[in-house]
C-alpha cells in the first residue's frame, strides 16, 4: 500500500519534473514566434548551452574540473570558418570543427590527465591559453585581432534555431541515457572515489580521457554552430573569461542533471544581454556572478525549481 | 654577438624574477592553504598601477615600493577572511572565486585608469645604463635580479629559521597535525595569503618599468606564475625559483631566436615536464 502510494507520488513528481523541462523548452522555441533580436539570443542560448552541457557532464559527473573548455570552441568556430574559406561543403566543415576539437583534446588531454584535483584545472587554462595566443598571433591563419568574418553564407534564421534546439536536446537526451550505461555509472564511481575504483583495476585514466574527447567534441559543435550563427569569429572569444562564462552557466543551472546548465545557459545569455544594454565591464559582470553563485547557489538554481514547482527532490 | 647574448641573458633573468616574486606567492599560498589564486596576475596588476598613481602623487618610487605590498596584502587578507574562509576544503569554490575576484578587479583597474598602455619610468636613481667597459647594460633589471635573488634567500632564511616559517612549513605538511601540535591553521592561512598577495603587489610595483601596464596582463601574469609552478612544483619555495629561472630562460632566448615560437616553447616545456614528472621538477609526489 505505502510502496504503491509513493510510486504514484514519484511518478506525479516525475510527471511534473517532465513538464518543467518542457517548460524549459517553450522558453528555448518561443522566440521563434518573436524573431529578429530575441531569436538571435535564443540561438546563442542553445549553442552555448550545447557547450554548457558538455562542461557539466565533464565537470558534475566526470569530476573533470576544465578551465579550457572556450579552446574547443574556438577551434570548433575556426575550423568551420577555415573550412568553409577553403570551398569545403558545409557538411563537411560541420564534421571537421568536432575531430579538430576531440583531437585537441586527445593531445593535451593525455597530459592532463597524468595529474589529479586542482592540478587539472590549472593545465586546461594553461592550454586553453595555449590556443588563444595561437589564434591571437597565427595572423595569416585566423586574421589575428579582425577576427574572421564569414560572410556570404547564409542560413535562415530560424532553420538554425530549430537545429541547435534539436542537437542540445538531442545532446541532454543521448548524454543522459550514456550516464545510466555501465560506462556512465563508473564514471560516477570515479568522480566519487578514483583511487578505490583503480584499485579495482579500472583504468580510470582511460575513461577520463575518453568522456574529455566526447565532450571536446560537443564543444567543438557547438563552437561551429555559434561561428555560423554569428557569421564572424574573434579570436578574444577563446579567451579564458569565455570558460569561465561556461563555468558560471553551469554552476548558474546546477552542475548535475545536465538540464540545469540548459537553464543556466539560457538564463545567463539574457541577463548578459540585458546588463550589456548599460554597461560594458563585462569582467565585473562575470566575476561577480561567479562569486555569487559559488558562495550563494552552490547546488544551482535549476534543483532548486525542481524542488519547489516540480515537487521532486531535485538533482534527477 | 656574445654582448647581444650577455644583455639577452640579464633580461631573462630579470623577467625571471619577477616571475618568481608571483610564484612565490602563490606557492606559499597554495601550500598553506590549499588555494591556488587565480586572481593573482590581478594582485601585480593592482599593485602595478597603485605603483604608478601613488608613485606619482608622492612623488617616490621607493616609499611606494614599500606601501603598495602592504595595501595589496591588506586586501589579500580580506579576501582571505571574507571570501575563502567560508569555503575551507572546497578546492574548487575556492578556484573559482579567485577567479570570478581577478575578473572584477581587473575590470575595475580597466574603468579605473583607462585601457591605454602605460609605461613607468624607473626611480631616477636607477635610471640609465651602466658602462662595464664596452658592454652598456640599464641598471633597472639589474636591481630586479639583485632583489630577486636576495628575496629568495631572504625568505628561505625565513622559512628555515623564524617562529613563523616554522608554523608554514608545518601546516604545509600536514595541518591536522599542525594543528594538534598549538599551531592554528587559520590564522597561519591568513597571514601566508596576505604575504603571497603581497608578494603579487610588490611584483606589480618592481615589473612596471620593464613591462608596460595594459588590461590582459593580469591573465597573462597569472598564466605565467601557474606555467612556472607546475614546471617548478607547486609548494616549494626552490620549485618556483629554479621554475622561474627556466622558463624565464627560455622565454628570453625564445624572443631573440624564435620570436613567433617564443610562448609556444613555454608550453612545451611545459608539456614536456608534464609528460616525464607530472608532479615539476623539484616537486613532491602528489597525493
Amino acid at each position: 500500500m505505502m510502496a504503491e502510494l509513493s510510486r504514484e507520488a514519484r511518478a506525479g513528481s516525475n510527471g511534473r519534473q517532465g513538464l518543467l523541462r518542457w517548460g524549459l523548452v517553450g522558453l528555448l522555441l518561443l522566440p521563434l514566434a518573436l524573431g529578429g533580436y530575441p531569436l538571435y539570443l535564443a540561438t546563442e542560448a542553445a549553442l552555448l548551452g550545447l557547450a554548457a552541457v558538455a562542461l557539466s557532464l565533464l565537470l558534475g559527473h566526470g569530476g573533470v574540473p576544465s578551465l579550457g573548455q572556450a579552446a574547443f570552441l574556438g577551434l570548433g568556430a575556426y575550423t568551420v570558418g577555415l573550412a568553409l574559406k577553403a570551398g569545403l561543403p558545409l557538411g563537411l566543415a560541420l564534421l571537421l570543427a568536432p575531430l579538430a576539437a576531440a583531437l585537441l583534446a586527445l593531445l593535451t588531454g593525455l597530459l592532463v590527465f597524468r595529474t589529479h584535483g586542482i592540478f587539472i584545472l590549472m593545465l586546461t587554462l594553461a592550454f586553453g591559453q595555449m590556443v588563444y595566443s595561437a589564434a591571437h598571433k597565427w595572423t595569416g591563419l585566423t586574421g589575428g585581432d579582425d577576427g574572421l568574418s564569414l560572410s556570404g553564407l547564409s542560413i535562415h534564421p530560424v532553420l538554425l534555431h530549430l537545429v541547435a534546439v534539436g542537437v542540445l536536446l538531442a545532446a541532454v537526451g543521448g548524454l543522459r541515457a550514456l550516464l545510466q550505461t555501465p560506462y556512465g555509472k563508473t564514471l560516477e564511481a570515479i568522480r566519487q572515489n578514483e583511487e578505490k575504483i583503480r584499485s579495482l583495476g579500472v583504468p580510470t585514466f582511460y575513461y577520463k580521457l575518453s568522456l574529455y574527447l566526447l565532450t571536446a567534441a560537443l564543444t567543438g559543435l557547438a563552437g561551429s554552430g555559434l561561428a555560423l550563427h554569428r557569421s564572424f569569429i574573434s579570436p578574444h572569444d577563446l579567451f579564458w573569461l569565455t570558460s569561465a562564462t561556461l563555468m558560471v552557466m553551469v554552476l548558474l543551472g546546477g552542475s548535475r542533471g545536465l538540464w540545469g546548465a540548459v537553464f543556466g545557459a539560457l538564463l545567463y545569455t539574457f541577463v548578459q544581454a540585458w546588463v550589456s544594454s548599460f554597461t560594458d565591464l563585462w569582467g565585473l559582470f562575470v566575476g561577480s556572478l561567479l562569486v555569487l553563485t559559488v558562495l550563494f547557489a552552490r547546488e544551482g538554481l535549476w534543483p532548486l525549481l525542481e524542488r519547489r514547482l516540480g515537487g521532486g527532490r531535485g538533482n534527477a | 654577438m656574445l654582448l647581444l647574448l650577455l644583455t639577452q641573458l640579464l633580461n631573462s633573468l630579470a623577467f625571471a624574477m619577477l616571475l618568481f616574486l608571483l610564484a612565490l606567492g602563490l606557492s606559499l599560498i597554495f601550500g598553506v592553504a590549499r588555494v591556488v589564486n587565480l586572481a593573482h596576475g590581478a594582485f601585480y596588476l593592482l599593485g602595478a598601477y597603485l605603483g604608478l598613481a601613488l608613485g606619482a602623487s608622492l612623488g617616490s618610487f621607493w616609499l611606494a615600493l614599500v606601501l603598495v605590498p602592504l595595501l595589496v596584502g591588506l586586501l589579500g587578507v580580506l579576501v582571505e577572511r571574507f571570501l575563502l574562509r567560508g569555503l575551507h576544503g572546497r578546492e574548487l569554490e575556492q578556484v573559482l572565486v579567485t577567479i570570478g575576484l581577478g575578473f572584477i578587479l581587473a575590470d575595475l583597474l580597466r574603468a579605473f585608469f583607462g585601457a591605454a598602455i602605460r609605461s613607468v619610468p624607473p626611480p631616477a636613481e636607477l635610471a640609465g645604463p651602466l658602462f662595464l667597459g664596452s658592454f652598456i647594460y640599464p641598471k633597472y633589471p639589474l636591481f630586479v635580479l639583485a632583489m630577486g635573488v636576495l628575496l629568495f634567500l631572504l625568505v628561505r632564511l625565513l622559512l628555515a629559521r623564524t617562529p613563523f616559517g616554522v608554523q608554514v612549513r608545518a601546516v604545509t605538511a600536514d595541518p591536522g597535525m599542525a594543528s594538534t601540535l598549538g599551531i592554528q591553521p587559520a590564522r597561519v592561512s591568513l597571514l601566508t595569503f596576505g604575504i603571497g598577495t603581497a608578494l603579487a603587489g610588490l611584483g606589480g610595483v618592481v615589473g612596471a618599468p620593464m613591462i608596460a601596464l595594459a588590461p590582459g596582463l593580469d591573465a597573462q601574469m597569472t598564466l605565467f606564475a601557474l606555467i612556472v609552478v607546475v614546471i617548478g612544483g607547486l609548494g616549494r619555495i626552490e620549485g618556483a625559483f629554479w621554475g622561474a629561472i627556466l622558463v624565464g630562460l627560455v622565454d628570453g632566448f625564445g624572443r631573440l631566436f624564435l620570436p613567433q615560437l617564443a610562448m609556444f616553447l613555454i608550453f612545451a616545456l611545459m608539456a614536456l615536464v608534464l609528460a616525464l614528472k607530472p608532479e615539476g621538477l623539484l616537486g613532491r609526489r602528489m597525493a
